[in-house]
């Protein structure tokens, strides 16, 4: 019994004392250094503090005293940090103090004992303990803040913050702001950055507190929106102050809607029409101009608006012509031939004449037209003239004019058909009703006001159209796109090469394409860069903004990037003289142009100056030795005179660039060989050298989709030289294969380059010169004459033979073809080239696309960079043995182009690569078509001239503006 | 086979739920400030509602649009009868009229301002605003029709705006019961009534402007015909009473009560509703009624705005006030205007 009692007692000794001694160890040693701290509250918070068990209810008891104790109570603080657990644990690695958190009694035990993370991990799985790890992954996260702490205070707030968790809200970011507002700056900021990002985005909103109901909702919206906070807060504010959200109310609609991008502004790839957008540009008064990008951005609302007020139907036309030149453009551009119609069949077969509208509706429409002026009265939309029954009076005339008003043979000069005077005067003296004539109506004041048909231009005649075609059974000028075989997604492109399958070949392909707009007609194929406007109504008079736009395989435009906006600034030419953005002219003998400020003219540096004994007829009075250069652009010049004449200064080789052996250096890095690529680069390459040459892989490893054609010397092509390699095969020429030409003899091309063959010239789309290495050069101004200095070059026959042809410019023999030349404004350029993947726009870029726009089977598109800076493209037969009806079919084709270049047409200018070029001229060759039947057509293939800027001898009529135009003169005359 | 029952079942209830709510409200690529605060801040919305409030807020500028003209509409064509589509609840909510009974004018203005959600979805789209809808893709340019003109120029995209409505406003009948079933159905007449009523303008192209060649497009009618195409069919709404069905005896159908077949379903375009409508003379919180007290009548007319049937024979009181206008306004050079004022003694009359 003793015994029992005293185990008992010394049981509750042994409890005692170790109670006391764990008061002690617990209680005393804090308590006493809490007690050297002067703030009473302080020393209150600093014992309640102790008394809390574990790490982190201490923390957040410490942080609701914060407080109060601010970072000057340096005792407290001393204290807490000497004496606190918490900050014992903390300091030896972020995390430890989570260990609370694991929910596994040996990973807990573990991780008390563990002195670093990894042997934390080692004990604990991360897949059982997320709150643990989760705990953890922010204690780091916040070290890197609070570690930079100098403070004591600051460093402990800080790593409490974190521990405890609630980090987003106002007292917290308030209790840091003042414990390391003053001498921790960094930390607060690196706190609060991790926090939210900063959201920039609020300053886009500012906006919209202008559109707040009270005066007291607007000044509080401002001050949030510029204050730093997070979202959720902004809004809460707002709330508070302003009104409960309403979707109808103007100020929070703001909100919901994303004004981050104006109001106005729609995704491209949802614009109404983005090709006739372009032509808005064009418009003479602000008011045309506005309607006109309003209705083709968004809203097709706004259309009749827009056709009302700035219509052609009406005669406003004159103000905004070139406007309507564009839209009519767009909507029904011109093209080559017309085949198909069963009313109008006079005019089927003119494969070499362009037309707007040469569709079966057409034709049906035009069948209605003449039906219904059978009736004895022809209705225009202001007046009626009445004739007589015209199945009886010229019904071919009335037919051909029915025909015309619907098919609308193309006329250069407007996009309006012009009836001439002498068919209107004919027709009308033998058809007309006079009985029926109003009093003012008389026949010669009804056409007085016509244009005449030795106005070569001016209207359209209706003699050819009164018989059939001579050309009915001609095969060999084809289009196969017209009619378009297509699906109404795709665009047909013409297929000039050997299919590699022989079964199923098409001489079309139809690419999946994407339209302008929602409800545009013009397709771009796929893989296309465009360059869409961007008209912000801001700006929009003083400057013309653009966006480059990429085809893609959704089958909209998209990924759209600004472009750098040009000014419409005029160009000042010395005193007092200066020039109009956008007017052409020109400037002894050569066209100029002003673009933003700049003139834009073919190069005419070093002017031959006739008088000195040294005149040689070239440029800046050079030798006329043949010794070629290399220019640092690719391109090879005939002597050293001439490459500085033309402003090269960097030369890269003192020998032409196809002699040049570009690979000698190693160039290429291990595993890849050096394959020699010719290009000229149109872009400025900022003292760079146009690259020569591409480093091909050869591992075996290629890449199917890099498509860059090679042909091999037995004739295959290959997608790229990396395949051609792979497949064991020879390079023969770069290029698609090329058939019907020779592939023996060395050529040199118009260019001044030497080539291997005929077969590798055509490859590189450049028309053959003379057979053999080049030796001399022609005229640089491309006279049609041969100069002297080719006088021992034998030149091939033309082909036709009674073709008179062209000289370009450079070249010894004349070509049979027509030819364009084209000057580019160099800031456009080089906004294309930094949008391309390689940043470099060669002359085969323009050229390959621009071959995408001849619509005719037998013509292709070649050219070069001719010594003046300006790119050279002919377009001509691709056959071996042309006809002239192909080359008069090729000629027209170059026509249409040039008209559109000239105008600035959406069809061409839609395009990235095709929109630096902003001047054209052109220059045809004559042939004479040879006629079985009609000596009538004879006068019709009058030589065009050689500079003339694209006349196209036909016209057609329509009567409506011009007759109206009459009656109205004849009217104001009478009322004088 | 090889995959158990209720894994059948519960790939089957997630593919569901994705494609409810993720494939055609998943495209948030609108992103706006606190959308989602906002969202859940605003008064009246249904869960479901706020979910596509979130996920495109540029959608609900537009419903909100929406339902104030339908609102606005309602009070037009109702503006001289005793309800006169005010709701007792001035809780700003969108949808305030939640309190009606299951009476004619209940489901009027659900007819309402579900037609007006519609309209201002597919007039938005016209206009661009939003970023998800542009032109109707079917009736795209040069497809001829067999009346002999082409579809061309931008039609409105009705498809989209019946779509985004349907799935906005029946986010709120999710209760199974007679009430509910009344709510969609007079909903869905609503959205019909947009559609029916949509106009097809044309241009003509031929020679001189003669209309040998058209092109065309649809465009949606000014709202004030389909508030007339709702009021006629207003007067002609059908009595319904529910049919009961399952297992648990709720309401799976609405079927005609006068009808001589048994259980005849009520036409899509017909507006319904379960019980009849009181008076509106007096103010009743179970009905939603306002009552007449206060409503300004019109002495001389026989009709329902007359004080007659408008007071609902409690008589009325006058008030004498003098008007003031401006009158005679002229403009000098330059740039002032000058008005004269006109004054007349008037009566006004406002129900006791």
């Amino acid at each position: 019994m003793p015994s029992d009692i005293s185990t008992s007692t010394n049981m509750t000794l042994l409890f005692l004392t170790c109670f006391l001694l764990n008061s002690l160890v617990h209680g005393k040693a804090p308590a006493a250094c809490c007690s050297d701290v002067a703030n009473e509250k302080c020393q209150r918070a600093c014992n309640q503090i102790h008394h809390q068990g574990s790490p982190i209810p201490q923390m957040q008891m410490l942080l609701s005293s914060a407080e109060a104790c601010p970072p000057e109570t340096s005792d407290f603080w001393q204290c807490v940090n000497d004496t606190l657990p918490a900050v014992k644990l903390m300091a030896m690695w972020p995390g430890k103090t989570c260990c609370d958190m694991a929910k596994g009694k040996e990973c807990r035990k573990k991780c008390n004992l563990a002195d670093s993370k990894e042997a934390m991990m080692r004990a604990c799985r991360e897949s059982n303990e997320i709150s643990l790890f989760s705990c953890v992954q922010l204690q780091e996260d916040g070290n890197q803040c609070c570690s930079r702490a100098k403070g004591t205070s600051c460093g402990i707030v800080c790593r409490g913050v974190y521990l405890t968790g609630n980090n987003n809200s106002k007292p917290t970011r308030l209790t840091l702001q003042q414990h390391c507002g003053v001498q921790d700056k960094k930390v607060a900021d690196c706190v609060l950055k991790q926090w939210q990002p900063l959201n920039s985005n609020t300053q886009k909103y500012l906006p919209c507190c202008d559109k707040a109901q009270t005066f007291n909702c607007k000044t509080t919206c401002k001050t949030v929106l510029r204050t730093i906070m997070s979202e959720d807060d902004t809004i809460e504010e707002l709330i508070k102050v302003c009104s409960q959200p309403q979707p109808t109310d103007p100020f929070w609609q703001c909100f919901l809607s994303n004004p981050g991008s104006k109001k106005n502004e729609t995704t491209p790839m949802y614009r109404i029409d983005n090709a006739k957008l372009q032509c808005c540009g064009k418009a003479s008064s602000n008011r045309c101009r506005d309607l006109c990008t309003q209705t083709y951005k968004k809203g097709w609302s706004y259309h009749s608006e827009f056709e009302s007020s700035c219509s052609y139907i009406q005669p406003v036309s004159t103000v905004e012509a070139s406007m309507h030149n564009c839209l009519t453009d767009v909507d029904q551009p011109c093209k080559l031939g017309c085949t198909g119609l069963s009313f109008c069949s006079n005019f089927n077969h003119r494969p070499t004449e362009l037309f707007r509208s040469c569709t079966p509706e057409a034709d049906e429409a035009a069948q209605k037209v003449y039906n219904s002026w059978k009736k004895g009265v022809i209705h225009l939309s202001q007046m009626t003239i009445p004739v007589k029954d015209i199945s009886q009076c010229k019904p071919a005339m009335w037919k051909a004019i029915a025909c015309a008003l619907e098919v609308k043979p193309c006329s250069t000069q407007q996009s309006l058909i012009t009836l001439c005077k002498e068919d209107c005067l004919l027709i009308l003296n033998q058809c007309v009703n006079p009985s029926m004539l109003t009093g003012e109506q008389t026949v010669p004041a009804l056409c007085n006001a016509l244009p005449s048909k030795n106005l070569a231009g001016s209207c359209v005649s209706m003699d050819q159209y009164l018989v059939e075609s001579p050309y009915n059974n001609r095969l060999e000028v084809r289009h196969p796109c017209n009619p378009n075989p297509c699906a109404g997604d795709e665009v047909c492109l013409v297929r000039r090469r050997k299919c590699k399958e022989s079964h199923d070949c098409h001489s079309y392909v139809c690419h999946k394409a994407c339209p302008l707009g929602q409800v545009s007609k013009v397709l771009v194929p796929k893989g296309t860069d465009v360059r869409l406007a961007n008209h912000d109504t801001d700006h929009s008079s003083q400057e013309d903004c653009y966006l480059a736009c990429h085809c893609g395989s959704r089958g909209v435009v998209e990924n759209c990037k600004p472009l750098t906006c040009m000014k419409r600034d005029a160009c000042v030419m010395g005193h007092d003289n200066s020039r109009e953005h956008g007017v052409q002219f020109s400037v002894d003998g050569s066209k100029c142009m002003c673009f933003s400020g700049k003139l834009l003219c073919a190069r005419r540096t070093c002017q031959p100056d006739n008088q000195s004994p040294l005149y040689t007829g070239m440029p800046g009075n050079c030798p006329t030795e043949y010794e070629p250069v290399c220019g640092a652009n690719g391109k090879t010049y005939p002597n050293m005179c001439m490459a500085k004449c033309a402003g090269v200064s960097n030369i890269k080789a003192h020998k032409a660039c196809s002699d040049e052996d570009v690979c000698a250096h190693k160039l290429c890095p291990v595993g890849s060989r050096c394959v020699p690529r010719p290009q000229l680069c149109l872009n400025d390459m900022h003292g760079d050298y146009c690259p020569q040459f591409e480093c091909v892989n050869v591992s075996g490893i290629c890449n199917g989709h890099h498509h860059d054609p090679v042909c091999s010397s037995t004739g295959e092509e290959f997608s790229n030289t990396c395949l051609l390699y792979a497949h064991g095969r020879t390079l023969g020429y770069r290029g698609h294969c090329q058939n019907s030409c020779s592939t023996t003899g060395v050529v040199c091309g118009h260019d001044g380059e030497t080539y291997t063959n005929e077969c590798a010239a055509w490859a590189a789309r450049v028309t053959v010169d003379y057979t053999g290495r080049c030796k001399a050069f022609g005229n640089l101004t491309g006279y049609t004459g041969k100069t002297t200095t080719c006088n021992h070059v034998d030149c091939p026959p033309l082909q036709p033979s009674n073709c008179v042809g062209i000289m370009p410019p450079g070249g010894c023999c004349p070509i049979c073809a027509a030819q364009l030349r084209l000057l580019w404004d160099p800031r456009l350029m080089t906004v294309a080239a930094n949008h391309s993947k390689s940043k470099i726009i060669s002359a085969m870029d323009v050229l390959n696309s621009l071959s995408d726009h001849v619509t005719v089977l037998e013509c292709d598109v070649f050219g070069y960079v001719s010594i003046n800076g300006e790119l050279i493209v002919i377009l001509g037969p691709s056959v071996s043995h042309p006809t002239a009806l192909q080359v008069e079919a090729c000629q027209n084709e170059a026509e249409r182009i040039h008209n559109l270049i000239h105008m600035g047409s959406p069809n061409i200018a839609s395009y990235l690569t095709l929109s630096p070029f902003l001047l054209v001229s052109m220059e045809r060759s004559t042939v004479s078509l040879t006629i079985m039947l009609d000596t009538t057509y004879q006068s019709l293939q009058d030589t065009g001239d050689n500079n003339s800027s694209g006349n196209i001898q036909l016209t057609s009529g329509l009567f409506v503006l011009i007759l109206f135009q009459c009656v109205k003169l004849w009217h104001a005359s009478v009322q004088l | 086979m090889g995959i158990r029952r209720h894994t059948r079942v519960m790939l089957g209830v997630i593919f569901l739920t994705y494609c409810v709510y993720g494939n055609f409200l998943a495209l948030s690529s609108v992103v706006a400030l606190g959308a989602n605060i906002i969202c859940n801040k605003i008064p009246g919305l249904a869960p479901k509602q706020r979910v596509i409030c979130r996920s495109r807020p540029d959608a609900i500028v537009a419903i909100g649009e929406g339902a104030k003209l339908g609102g606005a509409e309602c009070r037009y064509q109702f503006k001289s009868m005793r309800w006169n589509c005010t709701s007792i609840n001035s809780d700003n909510s969108m949808f305030g009229y939640e309190e009606l009974a299951g009476t004619k004018e209940a489901s009027f203005i659900y007819a309402m301002t579900s037609a007006g959600v519609t309209y201002a979805i597919t007039q938005a789209c016209s206009l661009g605003n939003l970023s998800n809808c542009g032109c109707d893709q079917a009736k795209k340019d040069g497809e001829m029709t067999t009346a002999g003109w082409k579809w061309g120029g931008c039609s409105a995209d009705i498809k989209y705006g019946l779509k985004l409505a349907r799935k906005f406003m029946d986010a709120r009948e999710i209760a199974k019961n007679a009430r509910s079933l009344m709510n969609l159905h007079n909903n869905r007449a609503g959205r019909k009534s947009v559609k029916d009523n949509m106009s097809t303008d044309c241009k003509c192209h031929g020679v001189s402007g003669s209309c040998t060649v058209k092109t065309c497009w649809t465009t949606l009618p000014p709202f004030r015909t389909i508030g007339d195409s709702l009021r006629k069919r207003y007067k002609k709404a059908k009595l319904v009473v529910p049919y009961l069905g399952g297992r648990s005896r709720r309401p799976i159908s609405l079927t005609l009560k006068r009808s001589k077949r048994q259980h005849r379903k009520p036409r899509r375009s017909h507006l319904i509703y379960l019980e009849k409508s009181p008076n509106y003379c007096d103010f009743d919180e179970t009905t939603g009624s306002l009552g007449t007290i206060g409503r300004s009548c019109n002495r001389t007319s026989k009709g329902s705005d007359g004080c007659d049937l408008m007071c609902c024979g409690r008589g009325y009181n006058t008030h004498q006030y003098t008007r003031v206008w401006q009158c005679s306004c002229k403009f000098h050079w330059c740039c002032r205007v000058e008005c004269g004022r006109c004054s007349e003694r008037t009566e006004q009359y406002t129900c006791k």
